[in-house]
């Protein structure tokens, strides 16, 4: 009986110890998955952001003027901004003029602020509508 | 002779073991997902900052374009100017009008090739990118072994 009693007394040793190291282990596995899980949802927002800019930079190269744009992009047109809604992100084309060169800055940003800008120039032949 | 056999699943160690191979699986499994999370991130950062660098090329081409369209019926030496000497300018005559050539490294590894041929408006002739450096010029593209439809 005594033999008996010692032996679960060091089981439930051994299991106290066990479930402790273990708990200490899955808060270390807990944080780095939680790290991995943040990385893996900037790199997608950094994605998604990335082709939106591009498109946007095909688009303002394509479009005749504001409105074209805006109609591309799904968004609204102001003086020379461009701005849209798109998954989430806030699309921002701000265009400027210089003789017959055109300038695109393009921003993609979301609630914690710009994930991507990207700038594109294209040249306008004269007599073509800004 | 009555006293019982314990079972030995329930033996001393046991748990031990089963905690340290339970902690090895997720200790794995979440350094995998760490580690493939940064290779992603790694990836996307090289993508927009590639992204980056061919807008910025394109646009300083579109700059020169701009540039030598606002020079009517250039002549070398003019053209030639116009040209930031960064981008290796090369004119030569051709039968077409002036020929002006020019590269525009996208990043470290590739080059935007532009080929103009200058009238009263500059006409593109090529518009690439090709695989090469600023420091080594334009690297020839090894060809794929395919098929080249003889036996």
């Amino acid at each position: 009986m005594k033999r008996q009693g010692a032996r679960s007394g060091l089981f439930i040793g051994e299991l106290t110890i066990a479930v402790l190291i273990f708990a200490l282990c899955m808060t270390v596995c807990i944080r780095i998955l939680v790290k991995a899980h943040t990385i893996s949802e900037e790199s997608t927002a950094l994605n998604r952001a990335v082709f939106l800019a591009e498109n946007s930079a095909e688009a303002f190269r394509t479009a005749e003027d504001l409105e074209a744009l805006a109609l591309l992009l799904g968004g609204q047109a102001s003086e020379n901004r461009c701005e849209a809604q798109v998954d989430g992100f806030t699309l921002a084309v701000t265009i400027n003029r210089a003789g017959n060169l055109k300038t695109a800055e393009i921003t993609v940003s979301n609630e914690k602020g710009t994930v991507y800008s990207l700038e594109s120039s294209v040249y306008v032949p004269e007599g073509v509508a800004p | 002779m009555n006293e019982k056999k314990s079972n030995p699943l329930y033996g001393i160690g046991t748990v031990t073991l089963l905690t340290v191979l339970l902690i090895l699986c997720f200790t794995l499994f979440s350094v995998l997902a760490l580690s493939s999370a940064q290779a992603d991130r790694r990836l996307t950062e090289k993508n927009a900052e590639m992204t980056k660098a061919y807008y910025l090329a394109d646009s300083r081409g579109e700059e020169t374009l701009a540039a030598l369209a606002a020079l009517e019926n250039p002549t070398a030496d003019q053209a030639l100017a116009a040209i930031d000497p960064a981008y290796s300018p090369q004119i030569t005559e051709t039968e077409d009008g002036l020929l002006a050539e020019l590269q525009i490294p996208v990043g470290e590894t590739q080059i935007l090739s532009i080929a103009l041929v200058l009238e009263e408006t500059p006409t593109v002739r090529a518009w690439q990118v090709l695989p090469g450096s600023s420091a080594g010029g334009v690297q020839e593209a090894s060809p794929l072994p395919v098929w080249q439809g003889e036996r």
